[in-house]
């Protein structure tokens, strides 16, 4: 086991959508990958903030693209995973599984 | 489709849907500049929503811009706290967390510190922001009518005889409203009193009587029912008793009459008052700030200018000017145009009624200024007095906080050391003088909260518009920017100073080296700065205090003790006939009379210093000389019962009172014939027979409705009537009993205090007519007092201004003073040890605190008197460049910077050389 920490809960989420969003992977595009398969809302702030940590802890690398009239004269920041953040995303997949592991019954039992 | 794909990129680069640009730039600033990419993804996001046709689309984008910087700050103090990434560089609003910690932390060090900046300032703040209310609401707020700014009074006036604003006659309004051409419309009213009798009690409220277009010309609304309109006033007119003759009924009540009278009855619209034995239907409530034509005013009913001279089968009088005028000024007339247009319509009216109008212009000033009076000036010398204040002590919390940063060289000289930039330093330390000030201006905004309030139940100085005092957005604005303009005055330069480097660089040496010298100067400076404000805050109240030692000192020309005075207007069932009018203050006089320790009685219409009962001018003459018309001068002209003299002390050069004996009755023709004589003040009487004995002189006076002589048979010693300040003007006394007016002031000459004399003059009252009111009892000396209020508390507030200023600059002496002590330890030690004199030590420690106030002295002494103007309209008879006043400031202000040096002095004194020198030298 690798002394890496696992990715929290928001940071998952980002991570796992950018690896689904491939090369069109931004945040705008990012959070509302997001909220449509969690059906949460998400604050922008804190998907900036989120995505900033993770290239700071090397897992995303960005690269801005050209700017638009669109987006008034500013380029998008594009996001991708870099294999430590493929390592660390593995991690807390299987770190999570294990967890799992045995509760699926424990969790579905209805409450009583 | 490449036309189409053109069309929507042309579309999508012309849009007119772009983001709040200040907005945009704000995000831009705030955010750190590898993150402008966000900027862009918002600005997508927007138009994305504007496509979809989103509504409150800038809203939407403001809360988004404010939500990230947000996240950015919080995250960034979240990484300073855990400890993690500090080595980055900090956006902003990261910083600015970073900082409100370190300001949090830092006052929690030293609360005794703390509380004494926050106490200073809170106060000084709290004071300023409640003037600047009461300002705001007073002068600067536009009046609650429509479109007020075009609303002026009008006024006749005649320079040559002395009148500057008079209200006009009724003849020449009606002609003014037809002719003027530059007013949408006028309205005239006269304000008289009534008897009003409810179940309880009978008293007597304040009735404008009013042209039916008033309200509709002012635009304001009722808070309740409806107003007077013009088709309640034909017809409408008053006896000289008050009983109303021709229209229907309808009044309009005050909210306070409202309030306190009918006790807020919601269903008081259609209830039925009875005034002056008749019943008025109510059928609106004003709102508070109401307030035309006075404050005061209880009722208003319709009245119709022509009605009475009509039912009196007379013309409409030209001569007696007695109106209340407000104009709406037309579209496209100014001040100044109306004024020609005016000035026009006088010249025209003087050829048209010669008699009447000659020498006689129409004036026109804001109504504004009207109801604004003549509290402009004194609110503007304490609006300045505060700010000085403040200003004092501002430089007060910029000495302490300089000491303080002294204090902390040794942490600011370790951060720095570490890598801090200097930039960096300044920016916490501003940061947490600014918090500082921030906690003191809300504590501040609560102290004026509970001043406004205060001011707005006391009503100081007579302030009108007070019932529109609050403390409401514009007031917080202001708080806002005073609190942080307090901040940055006291707090800049402190921390521009704690983060010298050669202050830093004198934490490595102890105290009092070359390393404090700026603080030290800057300290010094601010000493100089407070001592300054003291001195011109002490001279203006010195002047002050002298102008109202020489208001005490007039001779007003009657007794201002020992006498307790009462109103006693007629209720109407007596009103109604003059023999029952005399009648009745015939018996109350012989039954005052009759009370213990009572030394003299009498009554008249107006009594000095009181603006309640009727008080007019007349214009007079010698009866043996032709009627020289308008060019005559005029006198006021009042009734008195025999013994009013005596009571108000009223002193006769010449001749005697009246006697009982001088008593017409009315009811009897043949008094239209019979002799009738007055009593004359001195100057009136040198004007008229400068050689000749005045007494046993005739005079002729235009009164009541023809010219009739009188002889003179008393000269009375000039009085001061209206104020202590004005000269004593001509005045002509009639006897009451020869001209019985409904209401009289009673004035009893009594030892006795007012509170033993009230159930005494009620009872008397009341066994005469039960159902008669009397109010207003009280002693002349609280007439006396209300007339100079306004300067006794103009003193006091200056007095408590100049003292704080004088307090705060003592404190700054002393703390800069027993530091320089405190450094110079080891050096004093070393004098005492070769052998200086204690005087020696006493002279140098003297010497740093006395050279300051000195300066301090100089500076301040000179802006007081470049600034001694401002004080001109507000000091009566006193220079306000006043030598004595310079004076007795200058020493008072030395003897206190004394006092402040004695305590480092006598630590210096009682020094042991050997434990200073080591103290001093040894680290």
């Amino acid at each position: 086991m690798s002394e890496r920490p696992f990715l929290g809960e928001f940071e998952l989420l980002i991570m796992l959508a950018v690896l689904r969003l491939e090369e069109n992977a931004y945040a705008v595009t990012i959070r509302r990958d997001v909220e449509a398969r969690t059906g949460r809302k998400l604050a922008r702030g804190a998907v900036y903030v989120t995505l900033d940590r993770l290239a700071r802890k090397g897992y995303l690398t960005s690269s801005m693209a050209d700017p638009t009239p669109e987006r008034g004269g500013r380029g998008k920041r594009y996001y991708a995973v870099t294999a430590a953040g493929r390592h660390s995303v593995r991690d807390t997949r299987s770190a999570l599984s294990q967890m799992w592991s045995g509760l699926d019954a424990a969790i579905d039992e209805p409450d009583n | 489709m490449a036309y189409f794909v053109g069309k929507l990129d042309a579309m999508s680069k012309t849009s007119p849907v772009s983001p709040p640009a200040r907005i945009r730039r704000g995000l831009t600033t705030c955010l750190p500049s590898g993150c402008r990419n966000i900027v862009g993804d918002l600005d997508e996001e927007y138009r994305d929503r504007a496509r979809s046709g989103a509504r409150l689309l800038d809203l939407w984008y403001s809360w988004h811009a404010l939500l990230i910087v947000a996240a950015y700050g919080a995250d960034g103090l979240r990484r300073l706290v855990t400890g993690r990434g500090t080595t980055e560089r900090l956006t902003w609003p990261a910083q600015l967390g970073h900082d409100a910690r370190g300001a949090i932390r830092s006052l929690r060090r030293g609360p005794a510190f703390s509380a004494t900046i926050i106490a200073t300032l809170g106060l000084a703040i709290g004071v300023v922001v409640a003037l600047v209310t009461v300002f705001d609401a007073i002068l600067i707020r536009p009046l609650p009518y429509r479109e007020p700014a075009q609303l002026y009074r009008v006024w006749e006036s005649n320079p040559e005889l002395g009148f500057v604003q008079d209200g006009p006659s009724q003849a020449n309004f009606l002609d003014w409203r037809r002719e003027s051409g530059v007013f949408d419309g006028m309205a005239a009213w006269w304000v008289s009193t009534a008897v009003y009798t409810s179940e309880a009690d009978a008293l007597q409220a304040t009735v404008a009587h009013v042209s039916g277009d008033l309200f509709e010309l002012l635009g304001a609304q009722p808070q309740l029912g409806r107003w007077l309109r013009p088709e309640d006033a034909p017809g409408a007119w008053y006896d000289n008793a008050g009983n109303h003759f021709g229209s229907d009924r309808v009044v309009v009540i005050s909210d306070r009459f409202w309030r306190e009278k009918l006790g807020r009855d919601p269903a008081v619209v259609g209830r039925r008052l009875e005034l002056n034995r008749a019943a008025w239907t109510v059928v609106g409530v004003m709102p508070p700030s109401f307030a035309i034509p006075r404050a005061d005013i209880d009722l208003w009913n319709p009245w119709d200018l022509a009605a009475k001279p009509a039912a009196e089968g007379r013309p409409v009088s030209r001569d007696t000017r007695f109106l209340g005028v407000v104009g709406r000024l037309a579209g496209g007339h100014d001040r100044d145009s109306a004024a020609a247009r005016l000035d026009a319509l006088a010249a025209s009216l003087a050829e048209r009624h010669p008699a009447t109008n000659r020498g006689w212009q129409i004036r026109i000033s804001p109504l504004s200024s009207d109801v604004v009076g003549t509290v402009r000036a004194p609110l503007r010398l304490l609006l300045a007095s505060v700010g000085l204040m403040l200003l004092a002590a501002c430089a007060n919390v910029s000495g302490l906080l300089l000491a303080r940063g002294l204090a902390r060289q040794p942490e600011i000289g370790l951060r720095m050391a570490l890598g801090a930039s200097r930039w960096r330093v300044i920016s916490q330390l501003l940061f947490e003088n600014m918090f500082l000030a921030l906690v003191a201006g809300s504590l501040g905004t609560g102290l004026a909260f509970a001043i406004v309030r205060l001011i707005a139940a006391a009503q100081p100085m007579g302030l009108p518009r007070v019932d529109e005092l609050a403390l409401d957005a514009r007031v917080l604005v202001a708080a806002l920017a005073i609190t942080t303009l307090c901040g940055l005055l006291a707090g800049a330069l402190p921390a521009w100073s704690g983060a010298r480097a050669d202050a830093v660089a004198g934490s490595r040496s102890t105290r009092g080296t070359a390393g404090s010298v700026g603080g030290m100067r800057l300290r010094q400076f601010f000493v100089v700065t407070q001592v300054g404000i003291a001195v011109v805050l002490l001279t203006g109240a010195g002047v002050l205090v002298r102008s109202l030692a020489g208001l005490f000192a007039v001779d007003p020309g009657w007794a201002t003790s020992g006498v307790v005075v009462a109103r006693v207007p007629l209720e109407s069932g007596i009103a109604s006939s003059a023999n029952a009018r005399m009648e009745f203050f015939d018996q109350l006089q012989r039954r005052l009379a009759t009370v213990p320790q009572v030394d003299a009685v009498g009554a008249v219409t107006a009594l000095p210093m009181s603006d309640v009962g009727a008080d007019f001018d007349r214009p007079y003459w010698r009866a043996d000389q032709p009627d020289p018309g308008a060019a005559a001068p005029e006198a006021w002209l009042r009734m008195s019962t025999p013994g009013y003299f005596a009571a108000t002390g009223r002193r006769l050069a010449n001749g005697r009172d009246f006697e009982a004996t001088e008593r017409f009755d009315l009811e009897d023709p043949s008094w239209r014939d019979a002799e009738r004589v007055a009593i004359v003040s001195a100057t009136l009487a040198r004007g008229l027979w400068p050689e000749e004995d005045p007494v046993g002189q005739q005079l002729s006076l235009n009164f009541p409705r023809r010219v009739y002589p009188y002889r003179v048979v008393g000269v009375i010693e000039d009085a001061r009537h209206h104020d202590l300040r004005d000269a004593p003007q001509a005045e002509i006394f009639l006897p009451y009993f020869q001209n019985p007016y409904p209401a009289l002031n009673v004035a009893i000459r009594t030892t006795r205090p007012v509170e033993q004399m009230r159930p005494e003059i009620l009872a008397a009252v009341r066994e005469i007519n039960p159902a008669q009111p009397v109010h207003s009892i009280i002693g002349i000396d609280e007439l006396v007092a209300a007339s100079i209020a306004r300067d006794r508390f103009l003193v006091w507030l200056l007095a408590g201004f100049a003292a704080a200023a004088l307090g705060l600059s003592a404190i700054g002496i002393y703390g800069l003073v027993a530091y320089w002590v405190g450094s110079r330890t080891s050096e004093i030690g070393v004098r005492v040890a070769l052998g200086a004199s204690r005087a020696d030590v006493v002279r140098t420690v003297l010497n740093e605190g006395v050279s300051l106030t000195v300066v301090g002295l100089l500076a301040g002494a000179a802006v007081a008197l470049l600034a001694a103007g401002a004080l001109g309209a507000l000091v009566y008879e006193t220079p306000v460049r006043d030598p004595l006043v310079l004076s007795v400031v200058a020493a008072v202000t030395f003897l206190t910077a004394v006092v402040a040096c004695w305590a480092p002095t006598w630590r210096a004194l009682r020094m042991d050389p050997t434990t200073a020198l080591r103290t001093g030298g040894g680290q």
